[in-house]
C-alpha cells in the first residue's frame, strides 16, 4: 500500500496544476477572489478525484478474478465503522468547502458604498445599452455594432442589470462574472477592474435567435481618461 | 407496512424543518410553499396508506418510525399472499384511452374541435375499459 | 418452497399482442424499445449540432433550426429517452426482484406506457409543423416560451406533449410504488429487497412528488400563451422567476430520476462480477433515502445567477448532497475489494462509470458554491458536468444493465467481442467530446449558440469534441449491430449465465407470462445465492457456488 502513495500524490500534483491552471487569472477584485476559490475547490477536487480513482483502479486491479481460482472469496457485508468515517470525512470536507464559499460570496456580490459610477444595464431582443446614470450619457448597439463602455480602473463600478422583452444574462468571461437580466427586477454587480484592457461581454441566457451576436465590449481606463471620456460624450450627446 | 410509512415519514421529517428554515433565511414565498406542499403531500401518502393497509401498523414509538430495524415477524410475514390468481388478459383500451388523450390534446394546441373526438373517445375508453373489469 | 399457480391468459398474438399486452414484461420492453428510439432520435440531432460548432460560422443550419435542435435534444433525452428508459427497467425487473406475477395494476401501467409515447410524438410532431419545432430550450424558461417570443404551433405541441408524459410518470411512479409495497413474494421484506428495488421506490416518490410541479408549470404556460393570462409577463404582473422556481423544483429531482436507478443497476451488478455481497446494504439504503430527500430543496443552485434566491441555503444544501454520494462510492469500492472481479462487457461499463460519474459528480461540487456558479453558469462547464453525470453516468450505467439485462429479457447472450469494442470506443468517445467542454466553459463560451467568431480561439476544443460525438455515435451503431445480430445468433443464456444473485435468476430466460414456476426461499438479500450455495453443499459432486 505505502508504496503506492508516492505516484498517487504525483498524479494528483498533476492534476491539481493542471486544473487550476486552466483559468486566467482576472484583472478585477471580484474576479481573483473567484480565482482564489477556484484554485482552492481545484486543489481539493483534484485530491479527492485522484484518491477515489486510485482507489478504484486499485481494487479492479488487486482483485481480477485468476482463471483457475474458482473458490469464493470471503462474503464480507459491510463494516459500520469504515461506513462511519466515509460519511464523516465528505461531511468535513463540504463543510469546509461551504464555509470557504460563504467567504468569498461576500466579496463577490458586496456592494461598493459610493461607487464612481452606476450603469443601468438594459438588454433586450437583441442587444444592450448602457446608461450612466447622472452623467446623461447612453451607449447602445447590437450584433454587428457592439456597443464599447468605457469603466475606470481601480475604482468600482455598479452595474444595475435589467430587461426590456425576455430574460438575458450579463456576462463578462475575463471577469468571472455574471448575472441574469430579467424584466421586471434589477440585479446589481459591482466590479473593480485594476488592468486596463478591453474585456468582451456576452449574453449567457438563451433569448432567441440572435443570442451568440449580442455581444458588447467593456473598455477599462485609468481614472483620468475615463473621466474625460465621459465629459466628451457628454458634449457630443448634447450636440446631437 | 412499516418500513414503507417509515420513508415518507422520513422525506417529512426533512422537508418540514428545510421549509422552515428555507422561509426564515429567504422569506421568498414560491419555494416555502413547494416545500410545504411536498410535506402536506407525503403526510396525505403516510395518512393514506395506513387507512388502505390491511394490516396497520402497530403503535409504535418514534424511534421506530426512524430505525431501520425489521421485527423477525415482519419480515417472514408476506405482503401479499400468493394464491393462485388470474392475470388480466390483454386489452385495446389503455392504448386507445391514450390515443384519446392525444386528440384531446391536439384540442389544446389547435382550438376545442380536436377536443370534441379525443372526449367522445375518451368516454368510450372508460366505459370499455370498466364493463371489460366488470365482466372478468 | 412454494409452487405458484396461475391461470395464462390467452394472447392476441401478432403485432396486435404489442398493442393490446398488459404483461409487465412486454410493456417494459416498449418502453425500453421506444426509448432507444428516442435516444437515437434526439441523438442524431446532437451530431447535427456538434456538427455545425466543429469550426466557426454557420455552415449547416440557421440560427432557427439549431434553436430547435438543441430544444428537442434535451427534451427528448430528459423526456423520451431517459425517464421511459428508467421506468422501462423498473417495469420489467421489479415484479421480478420481488417475485410477483405482474405489476399491481397491468392496464394502468399499459395506459402509462402508451400516453407516454403519445406525449413523445407530440413534441417531436413540431418538426413537421410550418414554423418547426419549440426552439426555448428544453427548460423552456418564460417570457421567451411565451406567445410574444415563441409563437408557432411547435411550442404548444411542445408544452402539451410533455405534459401528457408527465402524467405518464406519475401513473407509472404510483403503480410501480403499490407493486413493491403490496406484491412482495413471502419472506421478501423491505430490507431483503435489491438495491434496485430500492433505488426504484425513491426515484418512483420522486417521480410522484416532482412531476406535478412541472405539470402546474406547463399548465400555467399553455394559459399564458392561449388564454391571455400573465403569470409569468412581468406586463400583466407576473414574474419570469416564478417559472424558473416551478421548473426547477421538478428539474432538479427530475436529474436524480435520470440517476438513481442507475446507481441501483450498478450495485447490483458489481457485487455479482465481484461474487460477493453488496458491502453496506444498510448504508446504500440510508445514503439513497438521504438523495432523494436532499434533491427537494436544492433546486434553485440552477438560478443563482438570478440573483433573486437565497445563496447559501442553496448552496449548502446542494454540498451536502456530495455526502450520501461519498458513501455509495466508497462502498462500492469496499463491495469490490477483496472480491474476484470478472471483467465481461456489464461490470467494464460499470467501471467505466465509476470513473466518469466520479468526475460529474466533482463538478457539480463547484457549481454548487455560488461565486463559481457566476462564473461559469449557462457555459459549456455545465454541459461538460451534465454529460459527465448523466452520459458517463446514467448511460453507461444504462448500457451495463442492458449487457446484463438482455440474456434474460430474451434468453440470448449478447457477443462479448463487440460488447467490448461498444466499451472502449464509448469511453474514449465521450471523454473526447465532453472533457474539453470544461476548457470551453472556463473560457467563456456560453450554451446554446450555433456560431462563435474565430477569434475567440473555441475552434480547437470543439473540433475535438465533434470527433468525439461520431466516435459515440459509433460505439452506439456498434451496440445495434451487436443487438440485432445476438438476438438472433447469440449463444442461449440459460437461467442464470452470470452467477446472480436476485429473483430474476431463479426464472426461465426469458420468463413465462406469469414470472416464475417456482421461488427459492427468500432469507436474504441474494435469494438465487443462498440457494445455489444449498445446493452445493447438499449436491452429490459439491462444487463451486
Amino acid at each position: 500500500m505505502t508504496r503506492l502513495v508516492r505516484p498517487i500524490s504525483c498524479m494528483a500534483l498533476l492534476v491539481m496544476v493542471g486544473a487550476s491552471a486552466c483559468v486566467p487569472q482576472a484583472p478585477s477584485v471580484q474576479g481573483r477572489a473567484v480565482n482564489q476559490l477556484y484554485g482552492i475547490f481545484a486543489v481539493i477536487a483534484s485530491i479527492i478525484f485522484v484518491v477515489t480513482a486510485a482507489l478504484i483502479a486499485l481494487s479492479m486491479l488487486r482483485y481480477r478474478a485468476k482463471p483457475s481460482d474458482d473458490a469464493l472469496p470471503a462474503q464480507f457485508e459491510g463494516n459500520v465503522k469504515l461506513e462511519l468515517i466515509w460519511f464523516a470525512i465528505p461531511t468535513v470536507i463540504v463543510v469546509v468547502l461551504f464555509i470557504l464559499t460563504l467567504q468569498k460570496l461576500d466579496v463577490v456580490t458586496e456592494r461598493a458604498p459610493d461607487p464612481e459610477s452606476i450603469i443601468e444595464v438594459d438588454a433586450y431582443q437583441w442587444g444592450w445599452s448602457f446608461t450612466y446614470r447622472g452623467e446623461g450619457v447612453n451607449i447602445s448597439g447590437g450584433p454587428h455594432n457592439d456597443p464599447e463602455l468605457v469603466v475606470p480602473i481601480d475604482r468600482a463600478v455598479a452595474f444595475e442589470i435589467s430587461a426590456e422583452d425576455v430574460q438575458h444574462s450579463f456576462y463578462l468571461p475575463r471577469l468571472l462574472i455574471k448575472r441574469d437580466a430579467i424584466p421586471g427586477r434589477t440585479n446589481r454587480v459591482d466590479v473593480e477592474i485594476d488592468e486596463p484592457g478591453r474585456y468582451i461581454g456576452k449574453c449567457a441566457e438563451f433569448c432567441g435567435l440572435l443570442h451568440a451576436e449580442m455581444n458588447f465590449v467593456v473598455r477599462a481606463v485609468p481614472p483620468l481618461e475615463y473621466r474625460a471620456w465621459l465629459n466628451e460624450r457628454k458634449q457630443d450627446d448634447g450636440n446631437a | 407496512m412499516i418500513e414503507e410509512l417509515r420513508l415518507f415519514v422520513r422525506i417529512a421529517l426533512y422537508a418540514a424543518p428545510a421549509a422552515a428554515l428555507y422561509w426564515l433565511l429567504s422569506s421568498e414565498v414560491s419555494g416555502t410553499w413547494m416545500l410545504s406542499a411536498l410535506v402536506v403531500a407525503v403526510a396525505m401518502w403516510v395518512v393514506s396508506a395506513t387507512a388502505l393497509s390491511r394490516r396497520r401498523p402497530q403503535p409504535s414509538s418514534a424511534a421506530r418510525l426512524l430505525g431501520f430495524e425489521e421485527t423477525e415477524t415482519e419480515s417472514q410475514r408476506s405482503s401479499l399472499e400468493l394464491a393462485p390468481q388470474v392475470l388480466p388478459g390483454p386489452s385495446a383500451w389503455p392504448a386507445a384511452a391514450a390515443l384519446a388523450a392525444f386528440v384531446t390534446g391536439l384540442g389544446a394546441v389547435y382550438g376545442g374541435w380536436f377536443a370534441i373526438p379525443g372526449l367522445l373517445l375518451g368516454v368510450t375508453c372508460t366505459v370499455g375499459w370498466l364493463t371489460q373489469i366488470q365482466r372478468r | 418452497m412454494a409452487t405458484l399457480e396461475h391461470s395464462v391468459p390467452r394472447t392476441a398474438g401478432g403485432l396486435l399482442e404489442w398493442f393490446t399486452s398488459v404483461d409487465h414484461k412486454k410493456i417494459g420492453i416498449l418502453y425500453l424499445s421506444s426509448a432507444l428510439v428516442f435516444f437515437v432520435l434526439s441523438g442524431i440531432l446532437a451530431l447535427v449540432m456538434r456538427s455545425e460548432l466543429a469550426q466557426p460560422g454557420l455552415q449547416l443550419v440557421d440560427r432557427q433550426t439549431y434553436a430547435q435542435l438543441f430544444t428537442m435534444h434535451g427534451t427528448g433525452m430528459m423526456f423520451f429517452f431517459g425517464t421511459p428508459m428508467v421506468i422501462g427497467l423498473a417495469n420489467y425487473f421489479v415484479p421480478l426482484h420481488i417475485g410477483a406475477p405482474d405489476v399491481a395494476f397491468p392496464r394502468l401501467n399499459a395506459f402509462a406506457f402508451w400516453l407516454t409515447l403519445a406525449g413523445a410524438v407530440m413534441a417531436f410532431a413540431g418538426f413537421l409543423t410550418a414554423t418547426g419545432a419549440a426552439a426555448f430550450g428544453w427548460t423552456a424558461y418564460a417570457p421567451l416560451s411565451g406567445d410574444a417570443y415563441s409563437p408557432g404551433t411547435g411550442a404548444d405541441l411542445w408544452i402539451i406533449g410533455v405534459a401528457l408524459s408527465g402524467v405518464a410518470g406519475v401513473l407509472a411512479a404510483v403503480n410501480l410504488l403499490a407493486t413493491i409495497f403490496g406484491m412482495r413474494a413471502p419472506g421478501m421484506s423491505m430490507l431483503r429487497m435489491s438495491i434496485f428495488n430500492w433505488n426504484i421506490v425513491v426515484t418512483s416518490i420522486l417521480i410522484a412528488f416532482s412531476f406535478p410541479a412541472l405539470t402546474v408549470a406547463l399548465a400555467l404556460l399553455w394559459a399564458d400563451r392561449n388564454l391571455g393570462s400573465s403569470f409569468f409577463e412581468p406586463a400583466g404582473g407576473g414574474d419570469p422567476v416564478l417559472y424558473q422556481h416551478l421548473f426547477w423544483f421538478f428539474g432538479h429531482p427530475e436529474v436524480y430520476i435520470l440517476i438513481l436507478p442507475f446507481f441501483g443497476i450498478v450495485t447490483e451488478i458489481i457485487p455479482v462480477f465481484s461474487r460477493k455481497p453488496v458491502f453496506g446494504y444498510k448504508g446504500f439504503v440510508f445514503a439513497t433515502l438521504l438523495i432523494g430527500a436532499y434533491s427537494f430543496s436544492v433546486w434553485a443552485h440552477h438560478m443563482f445567477t438570478t440573483g433573486a434566491v437565497d445563496g447559501p441555503f442553496f448552496s449548502a444544501t446542494s454540498m451536502l448532497i456530495a455526502v450520501p454520494t461519498g458513501i455509495k462510492f466508497f462502498n462500492w469500492i469496499g463491495t469490490m475489494w477483496g472480491g474476484k472481479i470478472r471483467f465481461q462487457t456489464p461490470m467494464l461499463f460499470c467501471a467505466g462509470f465509476l470513473f466518469m460519474f466520479l468526475m460529474g459528480g466533482i463538478t457539480g461540487v463547484f457549481l454548487a458554491s455560488p461565486p463559481l456558479d457566476y462564473f461559469v453558469h449557462d457555459t459549456y462547464y455545465v454541459v461538460a458536468h451534465l454529460h459527465y453525470v448523466l452520459f458517463g453516468g446514467s448511460v453507461f450505467a444504462m448500457f451495463a444493465g442492458l449487457y446484463y439485462w438482455i440474456p434474460k429479457m430474451s434468453g440470448r447472450m449478447l457477443s462479448e467481442g463487440l460488447g467490448k469494442l461498444h466499451f472502449v470506443l464509448l469511453l474514449v468517445g465521450m471523454n473526447a467530446a465532453f472533457f474539453p467542454m470544461h476548457q470551453l466553459g472556463i473560457d467563456g463560451m456560453q450554451r446554446r449558440i450555433p456560431d462563435y467568431p474565430a477569434s475567440f480561439g473555441y475552434a480547437q476544443e470543439n473540433l475535438v469534441s465533434t470527433a468525439g460525438a461520431f466516435l459515440i455515435a459509433l460505439a452506439v451503431l456498434v451496440f445495434f449491430i451487436n443487438l440485432f445480430v445476438s438476438l438472433r445468433r447469440g449463444p442461449l443464456a440459460g437461467d442464470d449465465p452470470w452467477g446472480g444473485y436476485t429473483l430474476e435468476w431463479a426464472t426461465t430466460s426469458p420468463p413465462p407470462h406469469h414470472n416464475f414456476h417456482r421461488l427459492p426461499p427468500i432469507r436474504s438479500a441474494r435469494p438465487v445465492f443462498d440457494e445455489r450455495r444449498e445446493n452445493a453443499q447438499a449436491g452429490p459432486e459439491g462444487g463451486s457456488p
